[in-house]
């Protein structure tokens, strides 16, 4: 027996030692084995590797060992996985939402069978610590399959309206490829499209998904991977039958593909950049923000580097801190179960060596610590001060494992520092005051906002960027859309002028000579460009001819060019804080001001699309449409911003739902309502609350839309979720498709109309299929299914209810809410005292904080068991004249519920309410 | 052991400003149980030097001189002969760092560990433990009276209606009294910060507590209903932290409470190592209040020495 290395009793501990390699090693070498350790693509179901291809080698980042070769692709190869995307699109489009779920959970369960081999194999081949993979990417990658499977299996009801744009192509980076792989497919997969994510060579974990995916059987076509150099990026961008491409990487790709796709067919959303931001005020909790930077910049959670704002008053302290954590900090293997960092190849390190020499060549202090092996590619935490801030690398990206720390005074100068670059990924703020915390988290120009938390993630919490770090959002109900359209758009068509030269555009002066009469309308339309708010002339002080369809002479436009463009973007910026600060019914009553006049105007407008070769039915429908689209997103606007979403994540703990609610009230109301804040979200915001006296802990909340800076936050309870009231399944009646934009009723006070513009061809066949017990998923439960196994005893309940009969205790709890009126959250006090008189007679009363946990159970259980309420869809067949707008029906339950039910089992009782739901669902703060 | 901590006077201002945010702590607390992972011989030594760390408790009301003799007993032989053999480790004199009893067990405590031949300090609880709710007059008496009996580490309950209505003062009075009672005896303070209401609090009373001139500060008693938890002791790890950078004095830390397995003993080293050092990995400013956790550690023991798994009855009795 050896004896224990690492010290003796009576010796002083030493430095832990690096664990043996550990025997894990074997797992993702047996898989590239099955390989032969040659990879190709995986394409339709199958591996795909073709002959004559250019292989490129995998290697281990650390020690550069070979692990195997990765064939490049080549056009025919992209050609060849666009065309099986194609082909499986049809039938996974075609297929009910609940069809596609399951198949989702069935992945997220093979998933769970094989993580052992996905953390080795994506630790191994990027380096990173074995720990994140394991406890963050792959769990993540699970739930959010979960995530998106719930809402693909409410699709037909919550998305109706919309449809999938057809194949996707996705661009991965080297690193993080995985979890970024898997923020994309989910969606896409989810409401329909299909996938062909391109990855960098040597990236075995896309594919091994990939594989995963495809041996699932019946879809072997929806995810196809194919490894290839960034040559073939703008191949596969403009392969017929790509509708979007999702690319993820670098800022000048980024930018190089934007202008390689003007003009294609293909829709782009871009994420680019890897910085990240980090607020620390005075008012801190210092230890905790000091953490907030390890997770940042000094784990292998966050893929980019990090600049740190600190407060003057505390920079000393907070420097101290900082630097007594880098020495505890561990970089080492990434295997290596005890180690904080990994490392990320020679390329990485090279990158962050190059910054850090140029910054100190610039002034900068370095200060570098920790236990870190001296080969070539692993680097120290660094932590880099006293950069000038006019220098070169101030204004560089911060690459990882770096931080940039730099001093402010006041709050106002913290969003000047932080908003004066041009990126804006995440940030987060560090302070123990909330109006504080939330007036900064608002000044942000950035996608993403944590309060006193950094590089949180949740499926259900949309994130994304702004400015340079891209334009496109990912999980939530914001993520579904960006591979949704509404239906009945056309595809998208290449609209390339082949011999448009950008560098000359709109420069040269235009040589028009009258070509005749004009022959338009009287009175003649005004001559000039609308920009900013009036008609003004051209640079050019030229026309240029139109011609109608028969291709004789219109009329003359204003001929503009590049500067009258450059002025018309102007002129929209300087527009832009005036409108975004308006309030949302004003927003909205603007734009049904706009619907009106478009209707008035309605028999000019179609003759003259009427004389372009439209016939004038065609013409007058889309006229109509255009006003309707215009009062849909008018009343849309006035909805979402009376909505503060609120998401709850706990750990494993059930949500603490009473206290989050409590807990926002006494929060919200008095640091608002003194009057000192203004509050004007101009970008969705998320946010991570918490404090040491109210148990809930992590809490995000998301402004959807521009909230009104002049009113206080209240609580309402008239608005159900976000959704719209989705008009009531009845029997045998079909839904009259000009009802929702014919009138020209006024919008304030007007239940939100679905979120989307409407077409009149598809509303009336967009029945979703009846959903049975059978085909309905078994995992995660879906809340539908109490509701459509309604007993009928219930039903004759509910008549009896509503004749006036005051049933049993019980009977009344379990079904004769509906009955009650809507009641207001009133502020001082909270409906969680009223809540168990509607609960089963079991629960007496909110049980004290112990036993809370059993008590939710029970609650879960109850509905399990007794197949819950009848929801209010019930309501509405049986007496079809009641009002059911405010009452959300069971088909379309909450999110949040959902999500309560997928990750902790716990059932939604009561959707049947409007205030029961509300204490389910956080949402409803009017603002 | 160390010096004495000599404290300092009251400086109400290293408290005002602190902050501590409960759910950034608690995810802190997530983290720092699987970020080190130690296996195979590192953990065999990481689960010795636990063992060094341990004040062997008993602290229940039927303790009477027999079973005091066995603890004491185990104390000086905590892993069985065979098995530190294997290990190579038998000459190392590897003992516990203490043995915790009642005051009214000290003398037989003292005999017993002087019968096994060996200098265990022998630790007391007093001042009313566990609820500390008696008169400060007989509180003080208990210390001295413990003392004299021999113990040379005195664990003191703190008032916790002070904290809970911020009576700093009070609480600070209080403590230097208990630690003028102490004399040379090292004065331990437990916080019982179950049932201090927030981690503001705890750090707020563990400043408080080393300021009054505390060698060690304590969880918990072990007979609350929240005893040692790692959110609490990263508050308290930090306050350690501060105070040592405010004075230059180091303040020990002592868990207690709940910690039953080695798997969690090692979790609580590797907790120690990350926020304060491997400086504070020794048994003057590093002790686990614990009763069970010892035939555990042993099992473990056992089990990387034969590569089987020990029933109880395979090992001695504590």
């Amino acid at each position: 027996m050896s004896p224990p290395r690492g010290f003796w009793v009576g010796v002083e501990l030493p430095q832990l030692l690096l664990i043996p390699f550990p025997n894990c090693l074997y797992l993702p070498q047996a898989w590239l084995d099955t390989q032969d350790r040659c990879l190709g693509h995986y394409v339709n179901g199958k591996w795909l590797k073709p002959e004559h291809r250019n292989s490129v080698p995998c290697q281990d980042p650390i020690t550069g060992e070979n692990l195997a070769s990765c064939l490049q692709a080549q056009a025919e190869d992209v050609a060849a996985a666009v065309e099986a995307a194609r082909t499986a699109f049809k039938s996974w489009s075609a297929h009910p939402g609940v069809v596609r779920a399951q198949h989702l959970v069935r992945l997220a369960k093979v998933i769970q069978k094989h993580q052992r081999l996905l953390w080795t194999l994506e630790s191994l081949v990027t380096g990173r610590a074995v720990r994140e993979v394991r406890d963050g990417d792959v769990q993540l990658a699970q739930q959010l399959l979960h995530y998106h499977a719930i809402q693909a299996s409410t699709q037909e009801e919550a998305l109706a309206g919309w449809e999938p744009m057809g194949v996707i192509g996705l661009i991965l980076p080297p690193t993080f490829s995985f979890l970024e792989m898997m923020w994309r497919i989910c969606p896409a997969l989810a409401v329909g499209c299909t996938v062909v994510a391109l990855v960098p060579p040597a990236s075995p974990t896309p594919l091994l998904l990939a594989q995963l995916s495809g041996e699932l059987g019946p879809f072997p076509g929806i995810l196809n991977v194919i490894s290839g150099p960034a040559s073939l990026v703008p191949v596969l961008a403009s392969q017929p039958g790509i509708q979007k491409v999702a690319f993820c990487g670098a800022l000048e790709e980024g930018r190089a593909l934007r202008r390689t796709l003007a003009g294609e067919c293909a829709e782009l959303g871009l994420a680019l950049g890897t910085e990240s931001l980090l607020l620390l005020t005075d008012t801190a909790d210092v230890d905790s923000a000091v953490e907030g930077v390890v997770d940042a910049a000094w784990s292998d959670r966050g893929p980019g580097g990090l600049r740190l704002l600190i407060q003057e008053s505390v920079w000393d302290e907070a420097m101290r801190r900082l630097q007594e954590r880098m020495g505890r900090l561990r970089s080492g293997r990434g295997l290596d179960g005890a180690v904080d960092m990994g490392a990320r190849g020679a390329a990485a390190c090279d990158l962050v060596q190059r910054f850090v020499r140029e910054a100190q060549s610039q002034g900068a202090q370095v200060f570098q610590a920790g236990d870190v092996p001296s080969e070539h590619p692993f680097y120290p935490p660094t932590l880099v001060s006293n950069l000038p801030p006019a220098s070169p690398c101030a204004r560089a990206e911060v690459p990882w494992p770096v931080v940039v720390a730099s001093p402010f005074r006041t709050a106002k100068e913290a969003l000047a520092l932080a908003n004066g670059t041009p990126r804006g990924g995440s940030a987060s703020v560090w302070s123990e005051r909330l109006g504080q915390a939330l007036e900064l988290g608002y000044g942000l120009q950035v996608g993403t906002v944590w309060i006193n938390a950094h590089g949180l993630r949740d499926p259900s919490v949309p994130t994304g960027g702004c400015k340079e770090s891209g334009c496109s959002w990912h999980g939530g109900p914001d993520g579904l859309y960006e591979y949704l359209r509404p239906s009945g758009t056309p595809a998208r068509l290449s609209c390339l002028s082949k011999n448009l030269n950008y560098d000359t555009f709109g420069l040269a002066v235009p040589s028009t000579l009258p070509a005749g009469p004009e022959i338009g309308p009287s009175p003649a339309p005004p001559y000039g460009l609308f920009v900013g708010g009036r008609f003004q002339a051209p640079g050019a002080r030229s026309s240029r001819p139109i011609q109608d369809s028969s291709g004789n002479l219109h009329g003359y436009v204003a001929e503009g060019g590049a500067k009258d463009i450059r002025g018309a973007v102007e002129a929209a910026h300087q527009a832009f804080p005036g409108w975004a600060g308006q309030s949302p019914g004003a927003r909205a009553a603007l734009l049904w001001a706009l619907a009106a006049a478009l209707e008035r105007r309605k028999s000019t407008l179609a003759s003259r699309l009427e004389r372009q070769g439209v016939e004038l039915k065609a013409a007058e429908a889309e006229v109509e449409l255009s006003a309707r689209r215009l009062r849909a997103w008018g009343a849309r606007a006035q909805a979402q911003g009376h909505t503060l979403q609120l998401a709850l994540q706990t750990g494993r703990e059930p949500p603490p739902i009473w206290r989050v609610q409590k807990a926002l009230l006494q929060k919200f109301t008095p640091e608002i309502k003194d009057g000192q804040r203004q509050f004007c979200a101009t970008s969705n915001y998320l946010g991570y609350f918490g404090d040491a006296k109210n148990r809930y802990q992590r809490l995000y909340v998301k402004f959807l839309e521009n909230v009104n800076k002049k009113d206080y936050v209240r609580v309402c309870a008239r608005k159900p979720w976000h959704r719209p009231p989705v008009p009531v399944r009845r029997s045998g009646q079909a839904k009259n498709p000009t009802s929702a934009g014919g009138s020209s009723a006024p919008p304030p006070k007007a239940p939100a109309p679905p979120p989307k513009p409407e077409t009149p061809e598809k509303t009336t066949s967009e029945k979703p299929p009846e959903q049975t017990p059978e085909t309905a998923m078994p995992e995660p439960p879906a809340p539908e299914k109490p509701s459509l196994l309604r007993p009928v005893e219930k039903e004759k309940e509910k008549e009896k209810v509503t004749r006036g009969e005051r049933p049993l205790r019980g009977e009344r709890a379990a079904s004769g809410r509906q009955t009650r009126p809507e009641r207001s959250l009133a502020t001082g006090q909270p409906a969680t005292s009223r809540l168990p008189k509607a609960r089963p007679t079991k629960v007496k009363a909110e049980p004290p904080p112990k036993k809370r946990k059993k008590w939710l159970k029970e609650a879960g259980g109850n509905a399990a068991a007794g197949g819950g309420p009848p929801g209010s869809s019930s309501d509405s067949e049986s007496s079809p004249g009641a009002p059911s707008e405010d009452v959300p029906t069971r088909k379309s339950p909450c999110p949040f519920c959902l999500v309560l039910e997928a990750q902790y089992g716990l059932a939604c009782t009561d959707l049947s309410t409007p205030s029961s739901h509300l204490l389910h669902q956080p949402c409803l703060f009017m603002i | 052991m160390s010096a004495h901590n000599r404290g300092t006077e009251l400086d109400l201002s290293w408290i005002s400003k602190i902050q501590v945010n409960h759910p950034a702590v608690l995810r802190r607390a997530e983290q720092i149980q699987a970020r080190r992972t130690v296996k195979k011989e590192w953990q065999a030594a990481w689960l010795l030097k636990a063992v060094t760390f341990i004040d062997l408790t008993t602290l229940s009301g039927d303790d009477t001189s027999s079973n005091i003799q066995r603890l004491c007993y185990k104390a000086k032989y905590p892993i069985r002969e065979d098995l530190l053999k294997a290990l190579n480790m038998y000459d190392k004199g590897i003992t516990t760092a203490a043995v915790c009893v009642y005051p009214a067990r000290v003398c037989d405590t003292v005999k017993a560990l002087k019968a096994a031949g060996c200098n265990i300090p022998v630790a007391s609880v007093a001042t009313g433990f566990p609820a500390g709710q008696t008169h400060l007059k007989t509180r003080l008496e208990e210390i001295r009276l413990a003392v004299e009996d021999g113990a040379t580490e005195i664990d003191v309950v703190i008032n916790r209606s002070l904290v809970l209505t911020g009576q700093w003062e009070a609480l600070y009075d209080e403590i230097r009294q208990f630690r003028k009672a102490c004399g040379e005896a090292h004065l331990k303070t437990i916080l019982a910060t179950g049932e201090l209401g927030s981690l503001t609090n705890v750090y707020k009373a563990s400043m408080i507590a080393m300021m009054a001139g505390s060698d060690f500060i304590k969880t918990s008693t072990g007979k609350e209903t929240v005893n040692a938890t790692f959110p609490v002791a990263i508050v308290m790890l930090r306050a350690i932290r501060d105070f040592f950078w405010k004075t230059g004095n180091k303040i020990g830390f002592k868990p207690a409470g709940g910690i039953r397995s080695a798997k969690d003993s090692l979790a609580w080293l590797s907790l120690v190592k990350e926020e304060l050092g491997d400086e504070w990995l020794k048994p003057e400013l590093f002790r686990i209040g614990a009763s069970t956790l010892l035939s555990d550690i042993e099992r473990q023991i056992y089990h990387h020495v034969t590569g089987r798994y020990a029933a109880y009855h395979d090992l001695p009795m504590s």
